[in-house]
């Protein structure tokens, strides 16, 4: 099984996301959000305080001392919680999130895109996730 | 006009990570104490009364936690209630069976035997935030 996205055509460059269903574990309250797709990101999900609050994931606050950095350096301390993540119908499991206090785009970080098979289709605006390795006619298109 | 303050009981890591960052941005310690302060006066009461029960959860974790390595503990109603689990799955069960019951006011989870400081690098974030720093 897999699905499609289109980039976000609004940000310059264009960038990679994908819609995730994010939902506080206790509460049952969901929220359908695009996450970028970064792959320099570190961790699974960075979020930012409005969908903290919304979510109210302050009641499944993980009690951790998680640090971002940023280029190496500026330790910025994260809120680390759970919450159930569903991306695209494709994967979906009970994981650790994070709150960064100043951020203003949520990520999606390489420990989960570590566990998905991403196509990149930058011409077109287009990427495609699966749990198996994606067909030939995508493997062919990325070959010189 | 400025005054001299000579404070007592500053958490030794929490002053590291502002002078760490107050270097970084070049600006003094005490212009980061002001900064800060100022947004504390901001901030709506009833987030700082949040915080206030955010810390009495992570003082009732620590107490309770102590000389265990194994499990994850929940707090829940400012330390009111507490319960041992093997996972986290079963500790969210019992976090959700609360909230049914209309009786969850604030909660913490406390895995045990784990990582103690974790860092998360974060891509191509950092000039965006810088600016976001020196903005505030």
């Amino acid at each position: 099984m897999s699905c499609s996205e289109s980039y976000d055509a609004a940000r310059r460059p264009p960038a990679p996301r994908v819609k995730v269903l994010l939902e506080n574990p206790v509460t049952g309250r969901g929220l359908e959000i695009f996450l970028y797709l970064d792959t320099g990101f570190d961790g699974t999900l960075l979020l930012t305080s409005k969908l903290w609050d919304e979510l109210e994931l302050r009641l499944v606050e993980l009690d951790e001392d998680v640090y971002a950095l940023h280029g190496g350096y500026l330790p910025v301390r994260l809120a680390p919680a759970l919450a159930r993540v569903s991306i695209c119908g494709v994967w979906s499991a009970l994981t650790r999130v994070y709150l960064h206090p100043l951020a203003r785009r949520p990520l999606l970080g390489r420990e989960v895109l570590n566990e998905l098979y991403i196509y990149l289709a930058g011409p077109e605006g287009r990427l495609t996730l699966s749990r198996s390795p994606l067909g030939l006619g995508a493997h062919e298109a990325v070959e010189p | 006009m400025a005054k001299k303050v000579f404070l007592r009981g500053i958490d030794e890591k929490l002053y590291a990570e502002v002078k760490a960052r107050a270097a970084i941005l070049g600006i003094t310690v005490s212009e980061a104490v002001n900064r800060a302060l100022e947004t504390w006066l901001r901030t709506p009461t009833s987030d700082v009364v949040g915080e206030v029960s955010g810390e009495r959860l992570r003082e009732a974790a620590r107490r309770l936690s102590r000389g265990r390595d194994r499990g994850v503990l929940v707090v829940a109603n400012d330390g009111e209630l507490h319960a041992w689990f093997d996972s986290l799955e079963e500790a969210v069960e019992w976090l959700r069976e609360l909230h049914r019951r209309g009786v969850l006011r604030n909660s913490l989870i406390k895995p045990l035997g784990g990582e103690r400081v974790r860092y998360l690098e974060v891509g191509g974030g950092a000039d965006e935030l810088l600016r976001e720093l020196r903005r505030s």
